[in-house]
């Protein structure tokens, strides 16, 4: 570890932090309707597509009605981009002559998009025409943002409203996120793309005659190989910036092209990479302060920033320790930093960013539901490739996806005050609302689901011949892969340990219906308690109400958070880089 | 064939999910 690694992911952390509170305050602004300084702009829009789409902007809906309009609007933009993919072929705006997708990977991708998971099993540059990746990608990257925001809002106000049967409007909080949040930054982040050397077209793809002719050896089928030289380098183009900005800011995720953010078109300075980790946290963040805002108790919000900010910061630590320590088995090698050396593990990194910024890059995107890369995580050492692992596993409410951290969060702090509630003999509070069965209930239903799609999957993979054929390492780095895989599909987070051949029919087909039963299986018990806390009344504070607003429920929201991934967790973690970590240091490598 | 099964198992998860839904709110009444 270096100084200025430190330095760096330190002046990360003080942007973050000045950052918080006017964006927060300004998202509190746009939820609860209060005028903001882009009304006189976005207001006629808002109206317009209100008129148009037949929603009455004044009605309120129960929790039943949300969800089902969440589901349906879900289930319909699914269907829409699966239609799109199957006959790209035939629309515009694909100058590479781009065939139809398969079916099989075609779905996969458009309930990856549609989850806010961005899981790929393709290369982008490879497989989508311009028109698939903006009209279909690119507007899920919005649409899927703007919902988990509405859902996060939504369950907000179940907490902070008294006795009431309405949590908010799903049309106008889903349009209301996509116009005054989404859609003006991603804007200026697009053009800050663009200065920096990302690019913007719609130009068919470029051949460019290289320089130094590549001799090359390729196995055909039948195991003979065949000799060929290389002359020409395809150079892949397309409308990257504006995809760009939307990606990381909406916690999406999903890739131009197959490198990801590790391609210099997509991240091509460390500024740009800087602004992209930026972006990625910065309505993750802010909504901590909106919760405080919105629950009158600022000192509570930030007290679930200090768990999500100290989490954090113990996953960069072990993540930077690791990589920077490097591979003991290369022990003969040179691997310390130096003035020419960049020391540790470089295995997969960009040199552009170095192990630091890839460390904090990778911490940050699997605290997120983001997913974006900017080296390969296969690469990474067995215990800083758990980093990633485990973030996703507490259900990334480390900081998290866009609403998505917030709802994860709330239901382990409702966890919590329960926990503490049976500690001290009383009936649990929280925020004013007693915390009865039926919202513990909800809670353990919200998280059981996730762990157990999780695990299950993994063990069939794990077990049979077509989840194991996929993988390219042998022992546990092997079962890495598979948990990863699963784990970022029900996290709805779209890394990879991307040594595995996702894109057969069966991790086609199985991630999939993890990334469904993630995204929706957890969102409607959280709709539920959002439902059932609305309807209840106020309860004033008294000497046994459990404090939420300072260190000790910090401590505790964050001791639930780890126990309940640890305890869950574990057994699947000690088979894999934990086992890694022990062979590596034994002298066996995968 | 395929886009068959696709188009239909995604209808049939989200009519799971509304089931799903209810599921909840039954719970909720039995509380």
């Amino acid at each position: 570890m270096t100084s200025n690694g430190w330095f760096q992911i330190l002046l990360f952390f003080g942007v973050l932090l000045l950052i918080t509170k006017p964006f927060g305050a300004f998202l509190y602004r746009v939820f609860e309707r209060k005028p903001t300084f882009l009304d006189f702009a976005l207001r006629p829009i808002e109206r317009l597509i209100y008129r148009v789409c037949g929603v009455d902007e004044n009605k309120e809906m129960n929790w039943k009605e949300y969800g089902v309009a969440m589901l349906l609007f879900s289930g319909v933009s699914l269907l829409l981009l699966y239609v799109m993919e199957r006959v790209q072929l035939w629309l515009p705006w694909n100058p590479q002559k781009m065939l139809n997708v398969a079916p099989d990977l075609a779905w996969n991708t458009a309930v990856s998009f549609t989850t806010n998971t961005n899981w790929q099993a393709y290369s982008g540059e490879a497989t989508m025409s311009y028109f698939t990746q903006m009209a279909g990608l690119a507007y899920h990257n919005f649409a899927s943002a703007a919902v988990g925001i509405a859902l996060a809002i939504a369950l907000i106000r179940g907490v902070v409203r008294r006795e009431s049967k309405s949590i908010g409007n799903f049309w106008v909080d889903a349009t209301r996120a996509f116009l005054w949040a989404l859609l003006p930054i991603s804007f200026a982040a697009a053009i800050f793309f663009v200065s920096q050397g990302a690019i913007q077209n719609l130009r068919p793809y470029t051949t460019a005659q290289v320089i130094e002719p590549q001799a090359v050896e390729t196995k055909n089928a039948d195991g003979s190989v065949k000799k060929d030289t290389v002359t020409k380098q395809v150079i892949a183009q397309g409308p990257v910036a504006s995809q760009e900005a939307i990606k990381m800011f909406g916690t999406n995720g999903g890739g131009f092209f197959g490198a990801n953010s590790a391609h210099p078109f997509e991240n091509p300075t460390p500024a740009t990479n800087f602004v992209q980790m930026l972006l990625i946290f910065a309505i993750p963040s802010a909504l901590t302060y909106t919760l405080g805002r919105m629950s009158k108790s600022q000192r509570h919000g930030w007290a679930v920033w200090s768990a999500m900010a100290a989490l954090f910061l113990c996953g960069v630590l072990v993540a930077y320790a690791f990589e920077a320590r490097g591979n003991p088995l290369l022990a003969g090698l040179e691997t310390r930093t130096s003035a020419t050396q960049p020391g540790g593990n470089m295995e997969g990194k960009e040199v552009r960013f170095g192990i630091a910024n890839s460390a904090l890059f990778t911490t940050v995107t699997t605290d997120a539901s983001c997913g974006a890369i900017n080296n390969q995580h296969d690469s990474l050492t067995p215990l800083a490739g758990m980093v990633p692992l485990v973030n996703i596993m507490l259900g990334e409410v480390v900081f998290g996806g866009v609403g998505a951290g917030m709802y994860g969060i709330l239901v382990f702090a409702v966890l919590a005050v329960f926990l503490a509630g049976l500690m001290v003999g009383r009936t649990p509070e929280y925020l004013g609302k007693k915390i009865e069965s039926y919202d513990v209930k909800m809670a353990t239903l919200a998280i059981l689901v996730t762990s157990l799609t999780i695990l299950i999957f993994s063990a069939i993979a794990s077990a049979a011949k077509f989840g194991t054929s996929s993988i390219s390492n042998a022992g546990p780095h092997g079962l890495s892969q598979i948990l990863y895989a699963y784990t970022s599909a029900v996290g709805n987070n779209g890394s990879a340990f991307s040594g595995l051949n996702a894109n057969t029919l069966w991790y086609n087909s199985s991630l999939g219906v993890a990334m469904l039963l993630g995204r929706f299986f957890m969102i409607i018990p959280i709709l539920a308690i959002a439902g059932n806390l609305a309807g209840k009344r106020h309860v004033p504070e008294s000497l046994g109400t459990f404090p939420v607003t300072g260190p000790l429920f910090t401590v505790l929201l964050i001791s639930v958070i780890v126990i309940v991934g640890a305890l869950t967790f574990f057994p699947a973690l000690s088979l894999g880089p934990i086992l890694e970590h022990l062979l590596m240091n034994a002298g066996k490598a995968f | 064939m395929s886009d068959f099964v696709f188009v239909l198992g995604t209808i049939l998860f989200f009519v799971l999910g509304i089931a799903y839904l209810k599921g909840c709110e039954r719970l909720r009444s039995e509380k």
